[in-house]
C-alpha cells in the first residue's frame, strides 16, 4: 500500500515531527528484526508481533507527493530567479522535500531524515541572495541547505551527525539541486520521477568529483552546470 | 543483430550525450535482444550512469576539430563506449534459454553480444544520420573464432574492444594503439612516413 502524502495544511514542524516519527519506526524496525533471531521463543513471538504492528501503523506512514508539472515548472522558475521569491518558494519547498524525501529514500541507511521547516528557512535565506545563472542560484541553495543541516539525524534514534553521514546529506541535496537544474523540455508522465533518479544516480557515478568540489570549498555551480547538461 | 527501436528528437550523436536518451536507448537494447535471444538479464542503472560519465569524458577528450575527422571518430567514439561497457559492466545475465546454441555468439558471451549490438546499432544510426552511410554486416560478427579471441583478449586489455568493434564494422582495426584516436591526415602522414623508412639490412 502506498504511503499517504502529507497534507498541505498541516503547519510544517508538524510535518517533520510525522516525518520523524515515520523515520524512527523504519529504523526501529531494521534494528529489531535481527534482533528477534536471538531471543528465546515466547519472548521472539512477542516482538514480532511489536514489529508487525509497526508494520500495520507504517502503512499509514506520511510521504512528500511528486511535484505536478505546474508546481515543477514554478519551483524551477524560482530556482532560476525567473520567478519572485514569495511566489515561487512554495513550489521550491515542495520539490525539494519531495526529491531529498527520494534522494535519502535510495539510500541504503535510513538513519538521515529531512527538515521541511529547516528548508523552508534555507530558501528563504537563498532565493533573495541569489546572483548569476540557474546554476549559480542552485550553488547557492546547496550551500544554504548545508549550512542551515536541512538533512540530520532522525531525532530519538542516537545516531550523530557524523562527517559521513553529513557527506551523505550533502550529497542528496546536491542531486535534488541537479535535478532542478536540468532540462525539461519534453517530460511525459512520470518523466519527473525519472529525472531524479537520474540525478540521484549521476551523483553516485560522479561521487570523487563532487566530494572534490566540496571539499576544496570552491563553488559547485561548475561541476552543476556540467552535469545538468548531461542529463 | 538486433535493432534500435528508440528514435531521439534530435540527432543521434547529440541525443547520445544526453543521459536520459542514453539509458533509454540501452534499455531499450536489452529488451530487444531478450526478446530475439530468450536470454534475460539485470541492469545496474548506477554503473550504466558511471559508463555513461567515463565515455563522455573519454569522447570529448578527443575529439577532433578537422571536418575531415568527423566520420572516423563516429566509429572511434562507438569503440571508446564499447571498452567502456565492458569495463563496467552494467549487464549480467540472470537466464538463459534451455537448449541454447554456444557457438552462437549470443549465447557464448550474451553480455558482450548486447554491448556489441548497442554500440554497432548507435554506429550505424550516426553513420546514416550524419553520413548517409551505410554500416556492413561482415562474418567476424557472427564467427564464435572473433568472438573467442574479443573476449579472451578484452579481459586482459580492455582498450582492444575499440579494435574490435573495428573489426565487427568491417574497418580495418588499430591493434596497436587502438586507445588513440589517429585522424585522417595523422594516418596518412604516419603511412608516408613508415612506407619512407629504408628497409633494413
Amino acid at each position: 500500500m502506498p504511503s499517504r502524502p502529507v497534507p498541505d495544511r498541516l503547519a510544517l514542524p508538524l510535518r517533520d515531527a510525522l516525518r520523524g516519527v515515520r523515520s524512527a519506526k523504519e529504523l526501529s524496525e531494521m534494528l529489531l528484526r535481527p534482533a528477534t533471531e536471538l531471543l528465546p521463543g515466547p519472548v521472539q513471538s512477542l516482538l514480532r508481533q511489536t514489529v508487525h504492528q509497526a508494520e500495520r501503523v507504517g502503512k499509514y506512514a506520511l510521504s512528500a507527493p511528486m511535484p505536478g508539472p505546474h508546481q515543477m515548472a514554478r519551483a524551477v522558475a524560482a530556482l532560476a530567479g525567473r520567478l519572485p521569491a514569495p511566489e515561487g518558494r512554495d513550489a521550491l519547498l515542495a520539490a525539494l522535500t519531495f526529491g531529498l524525501e527520494r534522494a535519502l529514500a535510495d539510500d541504503a541507511t535510513p538513519a538521515l531524515m529531512m527538515s521541511e521547516t529547516v528548508a523552508a528557512l534555507a530558501i528563504d535565506a537563498a532565493l533573495p541572495a541569489g546572483t548569476g545563472d540557474a546554476a549559480d542560484r542552485a550553488a547557492g541553495l546547496l550551500d544554504h541547505l548545508h549550512r542551515a543541516h536541512v538533512v540530520g539525524p532522525v531525532p530519538g534514534t542516537g545516531f550523530a551527525h557524523d562527517p559521513a553521514s553529513e557527506r551523505r546529506a550533502e550529497l542528496a541535496c546536491f542531486a535534488v539541486c541537479l535535478w532542478l537544474l536540468c532540462e525539461r523540455p519534453d517530460v511525459e508522465a512520470g518523466g519527473e520521477d525519472r529525472i531524479l533518479t537520474l540525478c540521484i544516480g549521476l551523483c553516485a557515478a560522479v561521487t570523487d568529483d563532487i566530494e572534490a568540489v566540496l571539499d576544496a570549498r570552491a563553488s559547485p555551480a561548475g561541476l552543476m552546470r556540467d552535469l545538468a547538461s548531461m542529463v | 543483430m538486433s535493432d534500435l527501436a528508440v528514435t531521439p528528437q534530435m540527432p543521434v550523436r547529440k541525443s547520445i550525450r544526453r543521459l536520459r536518451w542514453f539509458i533509454r536507448a540501452f534499455e531499450d537494447q536489452v529488451a530487444r535482444v531478450e526478446a530475439d535471444t530468450g536470454n534475460r538479464f539485470a541492469c545496474d542503472e548506477k554503473r550504466l550512469s558511471a559508463v555513461f560519465v567515463e565515455w563522455l569524458r573519454a569522447f570529448e577528450a578527443q575529439k577532433p576539430t578537422l571536418a575531415e575527422d568527423r566520420l572516423p571518430y563516429v566509429g572511434f567514439a562507438a569503440g571508446l563506449m564499447l571498452r567502456t561497457l565492458i569495463s563496467q559492466k552494467p549487464l549480467s545475465l540472470t537466464s538463459r534459454p534451455a537448449g541454447h546454441d554456444e557457438t552462437n555468439p549470443a549465447y557464448f558471451w550474451p553480455e558482450g553480444y548486447v554491448y556489441v549490438a548497442f554500440c554497432l546499432n548507435i554506429r550505424a544510426l550516426v553513420l546514416a544520420q550524419d553520413f548517409d552511410e551505410e554500416q556492413e554486416m561482415v562474418p567476424a560478427l557472427t564467427e564464435l573464432r572473433s568472438w573467442w579471441s574479443f573476449r579472451e583478449n578484452v579481459e586482459e586489455d580492455d582498450n582492444l574492444a575499440i579494435a574490435f568493434l573495428d573489426l565487427f564494422a568491417g574497418e580495418a582495426p588499430d591493434w596497436e594503439t587502438p586507445e588513440l584516436f589517429r585522424g585522417r591526415r595523422t594516418g596518412e602522414i604516419a603511412q608516408r612516413f613508415y612506407t619512407a623508412l629504408p628497409p633494413e639490412d
